[in-house]
C-alpha cells in the first residue's frame, strides 16, 4: 500500500490545526511538523478550498479549521486530498485477471476502507491518537 | 492510497497461477497478464522467498503455485512488505496524532485481503467469463 505525501501531511495539517485553537501561522505549523513552508501552503490551499480550513491573511492571520472537528470525517478529507478512494487507478487495458482483482477484491477494499473513514472524524484523531480504535 | 505496481502485478499473476492449477512459464504468465518478463522475475523472487511460489529452471521450467489457498494479504506482504508508511523511523513517532488512524487503514485492508484465498478469486474469475462467452 502506497500512502501518498499528500495524505500523509494533509492529515498532519489538519491536525495540528486543530490541536491549535485560534489561528495559527502556516510558518508555526510547518515548525512543529517538520514540513517545508511552500509545501504547506500548497496542502493549505487545497484544504481550504475544500471548505476545511479558513485562512485570513495579514497580521495576525493564520489558518484555522472551518468546520468543528467531530464534524470533519476521514473520507471528506480524503476525498479532498486524493480524489476517490481507490486502491486502483481504472485503466484502459485490463486483463481478466486484473479486471477480476478489481471486481472481487479491490472494489471490496474501497467500500470497507471508505466505511471506516466515514466513522472517524478528526476529533477522534486528536482524543486517541496511539490507541485508536473505532 | 492505491496498491503498487509489484503489488497489483504480483496478484495477477498468482491469480493466473490459480486459474491454470499448474506449472506455467514466465512467458505463458507474461502473454497471460501483460506482465513484461523481465519484471515478472523480479517479482517472484520474494514470493519465492516467502514459499508462496515454486520455480523450477530450465528451458522447460516454470512457476507453480505453492498452495492455492494463499490470501491477497499474504501476497501483499510478500511483495509489498506492508503499509508504505515509515511510521517505525519516523522521528516525529512520540508526537504524532495519526500513527493510529493509519494503522486502522492497514488493518482494514488487511481483514479485506485476508478474508479471500486466491483459489476463491479464481472460481470468480471462471463464473466471469463463463457469462461474458469469454
Amino acid at each position: 500500500m502506497i500512502i501518498t505525501t499528500r495524505a500523509r501531511y494533509g492529515l498532519r495539517l489538519l491536525v495540528d490545526v486543530a490541536q491549535h485553537p485560534g489561528s495559527c501561522q502556516l510558518s508555526q505549523v510547518a515548525e512543529r511538523q517538520h514540513v517545508g513552508l511552500p509545501y504547506l501552503r500548497q496542502l493549505s490551499l487545497l484544504l481550504s478550498r475544500a471548505g476545511f480550513l479558513f485562512s485570513s491573511k495579514g497580521r495576525g492571520g493564520g489558518v484555522q479549521l472551518a468546520r468543528p472537528a467531530g464534524e470533519i470525517t476521514m473520507k471528506d478529507v480524503f476525498t479532498a486530498l486524493e480524489g476517490d478512494i481507490c486502491l486502483t487507478p481504472p485503466s484502459d487495458h485490463e486483463s481478466p485477471y486484473a479486471a477480476c482483482l478489481r471486481m472481487f477484491l479491490y472494489e471490496k477494499v474501497d467500500e470497507q476502507l471508505g466505511a471506516m473513514m466515514e466513522q472517524v472524524t478528526l476529533a477522534d484523531l486528536l482524543s486517541s491518537p496511539k490507541n485508536f480504535m473505532i | 492510497m492505491t496498491l503498487s505496481t509489484k503489488g497489483r502485478y504480483s496478484l495477477e499473476a498468482l491469480l493466473f497461477l490459480a486459474v491454470s492449477g499448474k506449472e506455467e512459464s514466465g512467458k505463458a504468465i507474461s502473454d497471460a497478464t501483460g506482465i513484461p518478463l523481465g519484471y515478472l522475475a523480479q517479482l517472484m523472487m520474494p514470493l519465492r522467498k516467502a514459499g508462496i511460489v515454486t520455480a523450477r529452471r530450465g528451458a522447460d521450467g516454470g512457476y507453480l503455485l505453492a498452495n492455492p489457498e494463499v490470501t491477497p494479504r499474504e501476497v501483499l506482504e510478500a511483495s509489498e512488505g506492508g503499509l508504505h508508511l515509515p511510521c517505525k523511523e519516523c522521528s516525529f513517532q512520540a508526537e504524532c496524532s495519526t500513527e493510529g488512524f493509519w494503522s486502522e487503514v492497514q488493518k482494514t485492508v488487511d481483514s479485506v485481503t485476508g478474508s479471500v484465498t486466491l483459489l476463491a478469486l479464481a472460481e470468480d474469475l471462471r463464473t466471469m467469463t463463463v457469462g461474458v462467452g469469454l
